[in-house]
């Protein structure tokens, strides 16, 4: 990689420094916003008098809140995100054993929606004054307004109880079991993320079409797949990776709906249940993981979209 | 020896969907070799002649009727293409502003060659070699090296230089130039003029240059049709239209000209804006800004066609106005007709 | 001079939007609106029994008595949906309302103090923007403790950023356009001039946002009630109303479908309001 392209990804990462620790101070704030004493709290309903002290200490509450920072930095540096109040176990591994489920989850889910949304972004950018295109516009403002976890019971009933071909819930045993169990939760959230998907997709092509270079290619006899796969395609891809990655945190968060309301062993579902069941320490880390987890993802669509762009100056 | 001109638009017709008409059945055409110059303010429709001969219309408008008809081969008759099927197959187009006109994320030599395997179908290597080879005849220096440039890393007059060369790759009949050098500085918009006028001579490319810059027309055409509020208000050889105007418009528009040598007063802008679309009127639709204006005017005045090169204006005041079409065959003869039919319709507009 | 400039040839702008042809939405949109509204303000007329009211007509389909039919705990569906529909309309507009209200303050101070203000402000707002809100949101309620209030806080947090950046553009654009110019030099107080040069314009822009952020404080307020972070336990609330159902989807699925429902209609009729606005914005 030559020098400049290294100074450019260095000067990112050096943008996103106090994003993270804003997101750090955060997390360590959190545990002064709780009304009463939050070493009782973190501790969990079953601790004794002597296990709430050593949890004071332990995480420094004892301290000013530098003092907490400095303390809670030095236990994530060792790889200790806390332990569990309700079953005792250590947070890294539950992380271990549960983020699969969302990646996969994801994953699916962004296929589901790009397979949804390309074909109405090319609708409404390309024959914007056709009746398909307005058909899509309404349906997008619909959709966008569904509540994925309505949606997701929705599905349910017709494709799962109503036929029995998926199962309405749970995380089967085996890998086939596994796969259809993800069927109707990468439906849900890739519904649920297809409108914004759609609609910036649309905004970029839009805006490419508009561009004289197309009408250049125009006049040179190309036309139809070939123009918008060599022309149109690949000028209306970095804007719309920019524009996706803004929606990376609607995209977790619908999978925190979606785990939930189908009872995937996943860091969202996680998150919810740890949260009514007052467990702090576990909706602390996943709060943090969460959150670098998107920070992580605009960072690289910014990085990906300067590799894009063959007009990106290195400086 | 009668020769069939290369490109015929014929009474082409647009307006604004469900509105106004924006050209009023414009005629011309162009033969093999020969470059006709349109010139005309902002807003007479130059550019949208253009776009509409090569079925490039913006979004909004439409083709209310006419017909472009081409010749595919030397000395064949002419026939009627359906607009849009002309683009890259006998008709190009260089546009204006080069730095938006070509595709960012494209490398030139690569676009180059992908148009001339579109083309010709030849095979990567050749359409490599047939590419390097169109950079170095418009004039890229380094053709080998500029094949992997992006639009971006070119400079001005080099990015306009390879949008010809793109244009040249679809080995047209007829090139339409759309203000081609007005975005660039005066040594390279000399440059370029004598780039396109050498691809014209050599090539027998017809052209058809666009553009508001008289003294460019001047150096570029043979012969000139001047647009006023979407008609063709005079037309003829150059040095006639130019220098023996008929058309009071014409007259103003070379007058509206500072030039360097000629006498400070001469320079005379136009008084008036052009009307817009919608309030075109069948009558002379100059009347209002000139200052001969006489009862005659504000009858039906059509414009007039450029598809021979006979000197002749719309102007109700001039001999020979719209004269019915010519039923002659296009006659390269008629080219050097004297300019001795000078009329006395012609006025020098007098300063009040 | 007349000598026409060179322009980027003849291009004619496209006098008609994809929208207008579609009125009949918007006018659906307002009348469904209006009609929700109507209801939730009603809802102790219409309701034709107490929401809250136990019976032991548990889980009934729909039938003339109970026009939705009745939950597991025998209470009349129509009466609970109408009392939701008020719970969820007046939550959404304070949970939309307090960020912009906070963010207009924050906004219009920073940008008309400029200096360190200002800059703290531009800081600030960066950083929020790359935070991950929703999770953010779901940490925050839990920490609050679940209850209206806690909502409420939680999205008058994360939700005023945008706000406050686009009354700060305003302020500082009329401030550097108008700095020497009437209201200055006539004395006017600087809330004077905040209020009748800039809040008019900056505070259209607002509602566009308003009106998009209503449709997701609804679904918020929804979904963080469906897992039990929301309104207390018994309130009616569309979010809750659903979750109550899951038990029974698969014998009982209008009990899940029609809150449901209320959300999608409530929220999709906001939105088409919102792009009217946004319109309108643009064409005046």
């Amino acid at each position: 990689m030559p020098a400049g392209r290294l100074r450019f990804v260095a000067g990112r990462l050096a943008q996103v420094v106090p994003v993270l620790l804003a997101l750090l101070l955060i997390v360590v704030l959190l545990q002064q916003l709780m009304p009463g004493d939050p070493a009782r709290v973190i501790a969990g309903p079953r601790a004794g008098a002597e296990q709430v002290a050593r949890v004071r200490h332990d995480l420094g509450l004892d301290q000013s809140i530098p003092g907490q920072f400095w303390t809670y930095l030095t236990h994530l540096s060792d790889g200790d995100l806390g332990r569990s109040n309700r079953t005792g176990i250590p947070i890294s591994t539950i992380v271990g054993e549960r983020a699969a489920v969302t990646v996969w989850l994801l994953a699916g889910g962004l296929v589901v929606s790009t397979l949804l949304a390309v074909p109405a972004a090319l609708v409404m950018a390309l024959r914007p004054r056709s009746a398909a295109a307005r058909l899509c516009a309404r349906s997008l403002t619909i959709i966008l307004n569904c509540p994925p976890f309505w949606v997701g019971l929705m599905l349910a009933s017709v494709l799962a109880l109503r036929t029995g071909w998926l199962p309405v819930g749970g995380f089967g045993e085996d890998t086939g079991q596994r796969l259809r169990s993800m069927v109707l939760p990468c439906l849900t959230i890739g519904l649920a993320a297809m409108p914004l998907l759609a609609r910036s997709g649309a905004a970029s092509l839009r805006q490419v079409l508009a561009a004289d270079h197309v009408t250049t290619a125009r006049s040179l006899g190309l036309s139809g797949w070939p123009l918008v796969r060599r022309h149109l395609l690949r000028n209306a891809l970095p804007p719309a990776v920019t524009l996706l990655a803004v929606q990376a945190a609607a995209l977790l968060f619908g999978a925190v709906i979606v785990e939930q309301t189908f009872g995937l062993p996943g860091l969202g579902a996680e998150m919810v249940n740890a949260a009514s069941q007052r467990d702090f320490p576990v909706v602390q880390a996943l709060t943090l993981i969460f959150g670098t987890a998107i920070i992580g993802i605009n960072l690289l669509a910014d990085l990906a979209v300067a590799l894009l762009d063959p007009r990106t100056t290195w400086r | 020896m009668t020769s069939y001109p290369l490109l015929e638009v014929d009474g082409l017709r647009l307006a604004r969907k469900g509105g106004a008409t924006l050209l009023d059945g414009l005629s011309f055409a162009v033969a093999a070799g020969q470059c006709l110059g349109i010139v005309g303010e902002s807003g007479c429709g130059k550019s949208l002649t253009l776009r509409a001969t090569m079925g490039l219309l913006p979004a909004g408008v439409e083709l209310a009727g006419g017909e472009i008809r081409l010749s595919h081969q030397a000395g064949s008759a002419p026939t009627a293409v359906p607009p849009g099927q002309a683009a890259g197959r006998g008709l190009a187009m260089v546009f204006q502003d080069s730095h938006a006109s070509l595709d960012p994320t494209t490398r030139v030599g690569a676009f180059i060659a992908d148009i001339v395997r579109r083309r010709t179908g030849a095979w990567r290597t050749a359409a490599r070699k047939r590419a390097v080879e169109l950079l170095a005849a418009v004039g890229v220096p380094d053709p080998g090296l500029r094949f992997h440039a992006y639009p971006h890393e070119l400079s001005g007059g080099m990015r306009q230089r390879v949008a010809i060369a793109l244009a040249l790759a679809t080995d047209p009949r007829v090139l339409l130039c759309d203000e081609p050098t007005t975005a660039l500085d005066v040594t390279l918009q000399a440059e370029i003029l004598r780039l396109l006028d050498a691809a014209r001579t050599e090539r027998g490319l017809g052209m058809v240059f666009v553009s508001h810059d008289i003294a460019v027309i001047r150096q570029i055409a043979d012969v000139v049709a001047v647009m006023y509020a979407g008609q063709i208000i005079e037309a003829g050889p150059v040095a006639d239209v130019l220098d023996r105007s008929r058309h009071p418009y014409t007259r103003a528009l070379i007058d509206a000209v500072p030039t360097l040598d000629g006498p400070i007063g001469r320079f005379r802008p136009i008084a008036g804006a052009p009307p817009a679309p919608a309030d075109y009127s069948p009558s002379c639709r100059f009347r209002d800004r000139c200052a001969h204006q006489v009862a005659a005017c504000s009858g039906v005045v059509p414009g007039i066609d450029a598809l021979t090169i006979e000197h002749r204006s719309s102007c109700v005041r001039s001999p020979r106005t719209h004269s019915s079409r010519d039923p002659s065959p296009y006659d390269h003869s008629s080219y050097d007709h004297s300019p001795g039919d000078h009329s006395p319709g012609v006025h020098e507009p007098e300063a009040t | 001079m007349t000598t026409p400039p060179p322009l980027l040839g003849n291009t004619v702008p496209v006098a008609s939007r994809a929208g207008r042809a579609f009125g009949w939405t918007r006018s659906a949109a307002v009348g469904l609106t209006a009609l929700a509204v109507l209801a939730a303000l009603l809802a102790p007329v219409l309701a034709p029994a107490d929401p809250a009211q136990l019976t032991l007509d548990q889980l009934r389909p729909p039938s003339a008595a109970h026009l939705l039919g009745t939950d597991a705990l025998g209470r009349d569906v129509l009466s609970r949906l109408l009392f939701a529909l008020r719970t969820d309309l007046l939550l959404m507009v304070f949970a939309a309302g307090l960020p912009m209200l906070l963010g207009t303050l924050i906004g219009a101070v920073a940008g008309y103090r400029g200096g360190v203000l200002d800059a703290a402000l531009r800081w600030a707002a960066d950083i929020f923007q790359a935070l991950p809100v929703y999770v953010l949101l779901i940490a925050l309620v839990f920490v609050l403790g679940p209850g209206t209030s806690s909502l409420l806080v939680a999205f008058s947090v994360l939700g005023w950023v945008v706000y406050a950046r686009l009354i700060r553009t305003e302020v500082r654009r009329v401030r550097e356009r108008d700095y020497v110019s009437a209201g200055y030099l006539l004395g006017l107080s600087h809330t004077a001039v905040l209020s009748r040069h800039v809040l008019p314009n900056a505070l259209r822009q607002s509602l566009v946002y308003l009106a998009t952020d209503m449709g997701m404080a609804l679904q918020g307020i929804a979904v963080l009630s469906f897992f039990g972070l929301g309104v207390k336990a018994g309130t009616p609330e569309l979010g809750a109303m659903v979750a109550e159902a899951q038990v029974f989807l698969r014998s009982h699925w209008w009990l899940a479908a029609f809150p449901g429902l209320t959300i999608v209609i409530l929220g999709s009729s906001i939105a088409a309001l919102g792009d009217r606005l946004g319109d309108r914005g643009e064409a005046g």
